[in-house]
């Protein structure tokens, strides 16, 4: 009658799972508390971007390097957004489309990176995760908790969002 | 360059600046509260010891479905009903044994054993359900609770909670049920309305967040049932 998902499965998984909780969750923290500025609710943003790293840990090549930081500062904000949307009851007031948060701020961005830095953030999220992490838009659907003909009108607005900012910028 | 060979230079140029933005994760500190490391330590467990935690879990969701069986036994059994008032009782040092049987003349036919624990250790509690029902127990059932209500016309309603990520994924499968998917207090949840009148309608729901399971059963309607789960608090 009931079905369940064990999420990790192998030694070597569980291995790299310990040393990404070990090398990121201060950094994790730190993310989600930019967007939600409350401890706790930072913590349940870091505890389900856990859940949802361990879902998908055997994607992961190493444990620690920059692919992997990127991945787990994406998966993060991710969730920091969704229960800042739950929380604030804002879901219907605040489409996430319009949603910018900055990641970057001790830096002079130019270029593509400028133009990804005005994007909005679920747009940003879904042009990482597909064009920096290799994802097909199934497994973007599986990280964001959305269908999968979501993650596809996600991706193509994504694309034209960031073609239109970049000619605004005078990139193209 | 192409719109495909833009976005690839795009995300590999946003990615090395937030590298360099948090180019020293070690930096971040932050001491994580007790809960969260409670919660961390459960998911670690599940990491360390896969097989261990995966009996656990077939465990649990075994226990889910016997009590929502269970709950469909009582609603529509009156022996089933008239049962549980012949719990027995057995007093062990500070807790209490609670032996279920059909016949309360018949002592050795044990059917459940649960373990009394007392309304006031529920720590969710429903505050609204139709008219005329009242608690009559709460069962410990080693995840979570079972409370039981019934009504003087001898109907039955369970609402049972799981803890320690009992479900982060299931499912409910059966050919006299019609699903339909519902949010309960903005929490992912089902609704198996039951087809025929001999079954009892479930609602299940679950708070990842927390790690709980909650499902309430009985003879209900689709806005009853909802109306319950809409109105469980946390104590």
């Amino acid at each position: 009658m009931l079905a369940y998902v064990m999420m990790i499965e192998t030694l070597a998984d569980q291995s790299k799972f310990e040393k990404i909780y070990h090398t990121y969750k201060g950094l994790m923290f730190h993310v989600a508390y930019q967007i939600l500025h409350n401890e706790e609710d930072a913590e349940d943003a870091v505890h389900n971007a856990f859940v949802k790293i361990a879902e998908h840990i055997s994607k992961i090549d190493l444990p620690v390097c920059p692919k992997t930081k990127v991945y787990v500062v994406t998966i993060v904000e991710n969730k920091a957004i969704d229960l800042y949307r739950q929380n604030k009851r804002r879901s219907r007031e605040i489409p996430l489309d319009d949603i910018v948060v900055p990641y970057v701020k001790n830096q002079e961005l130019q270029g593509l990176a400028a133009c990804m830095e005005h994007l909005p953030v679920r747009y940003r999220q879904v042009i990482l995760l597909k064009y920096q992490q290799g994802l097909s838009n199934q497994e973007i659907a599986k990280h964001l908790d959305i269908s999968e003909a979501n993650a596809i009108k996600l991706d193509q607005r994504a694309k034209k969002k960031l073609l239109e900012i970049c000619k605004k910028e005078g990139i193209l | 360059m192409t719109t495909e060979e833009m976005l690839k230079q795009a995300a590999k140029e946003y990615a090395v600046a937030i590298d360099r933005e948090y180019w020293d994760p070690a930096a971040y500190e932050h001491d994580f509260s007790p809960k969260f490391q409670r919660k961390m330590k459960r998911l670690a467990r599940k990491a360390e010891h896969p097989g261990l935690y995966r009996v656990g879990r077939i465990a649990a969701i075994a226990a889910l479905a016997v009590f929502l069986g269970f709950g469909s036994v009582l609603t529509f059994s009156a022996k089933a009903r008239s049962a549980v008032c012949d719990w027995i009782k057995k007093q062990d040092d500070q807790t209490y044994d609670y032996h279920f049987t059909q016949d309360p003349q018949a002592e050795g036919t044990i059917y459940y054993e649960f373990r009394s624990v007392g309304a006031e250790s529920a720590d969710y509690v429903p505050n609204w359900m139709p008219k005329g029902y009242e608690l009559v127990t709460v069962i410990g059932n080693g995840v979570g609770m079972d409370l039981l209500f019934t009504n003087v016309a001898g109907n039955a309603i369970q609402f049972s909670y799981c803890a320690d990520g009992v479900a982060d994924d299931f499912q409910a499968e059966g050919t006299c049920y019609a699903e339909y998917p519902v949010t309960v207090q903005g929490l992912p949840g089902m609704l198996y309305e039951a087809e025929v009148e001999t079954e009892c309608s479930i609602i299940i729901w679950m708070n990842e967040a927390d790690d709980m399971c909650f499902a309430v059963t009985g003879k209900l309607s689709q806005e009853e049932l909802l109306q319950i789960a809409e109105n469980i608090v946390k104590r």
